[in-house]
């Protein structure tokens, strides 16, 4: 059996609204384009997302044309979905370094950020349900 | 990666050495990050809002992620934290989409 070292350890971000603590990682995205209009966000790590995604205004903030982009289409276990557009985003943390990654970006308002299984692509992550806390590092 | 990122220090992340010993390290955001876990009863006023924090301040909030962020880097703030308020829901179980 494998043996995994992580580089880094993160609590779950709490969320007092809900009394809750959340496997959140607050890093920064960016248009490769446009860098000086990068924003920090919270994303929820999601390993039953097959590809991480964001909002779409989000990514017209970050200075996306949201439409220029490719469609796809997320479908949810129930089969409903909503539409999105691919762009390629760079991702920094300061802890983890900085990744390009094409995400998609809704076409409606979701009220969370998604990181799924494209980004656990790129770096490799253990949760510790128990201790609420999440385990971190780039994948070689 | 932009320049606030790369002055920064480590996110709420705790760096495991080579002696296996945790060092923990300063966190990335982490004063916003701890002004969120304490001030619950603040943000419930910002239930479905979008909101900036900078530091324990709130710098702009609202319906639409683009308007807050607009409202934010005309403040100033290069780099703005974004993040959601979730309404509270009785009886939801919220997954990923």
């Amino acid at each position: 059996m494998p043996t995994v070292s992580y580089a880094h350890q993160f609590d779950y971000i709490y969320d007092p609204q809900r009394g809750e603590p959340f496997p959140v990682l607050l890093l920064q995205i960016m248009s490769p384009d446009h860098p000086g209009q990068a924003i920090d966000i919270d994303a929820y790590l999601d390993s039953g997302a097959q590809r991480s995604l964001f909002d779409g205004r989000i990514g017209t903030a970050l200075g996306f044309d949201l439409f220029g982009g490719p469609e796809i289409r997320y479908v949810s276990i129930a089969g409903t979905g909503l539409a999105a557009r691919l762009h390629r985003v760079r991702l920094a943390h300061p802890a983890l370094g900085s990744f390009e990654l094409e995400v998609g970006f809704s076409t409606v308002p979701i009220s969370r950020n998604l990181l799924g299984r494209d980004f656990f692509n790129l770096v490799q992550v253990g949760f510790r349900e128990r201790y609420l806390v999440f385990y971190v590092t780039p994948t070689p | 990666m932009a320049a606030d990122l790369s002055n920064e220090t480590q996110e709420n992340a705790k760096t495991e050495e080579s002696t296996g010993e945790e060092q923990p390290q300063a966190i990335y955001r982490g004063r916003e990050l701890e002004w969120r876990r304490t001030h619950g009863e603040v943000l419930r006023a910002f239930a479905g809002e979008w909101v900036i924090l900078e530091g324990e301040e709130i710098i702009a909030h609202g319906d639409d992620p683009i308007r807050v962020v607009a409202e934010a880097r005309a403040k100033g703030i290069k780099v703005p934290y974004l993040f959601h308020v979730e309404a509270i829901e009785k009886d939801v179980v919220r997954i990923g989409l």
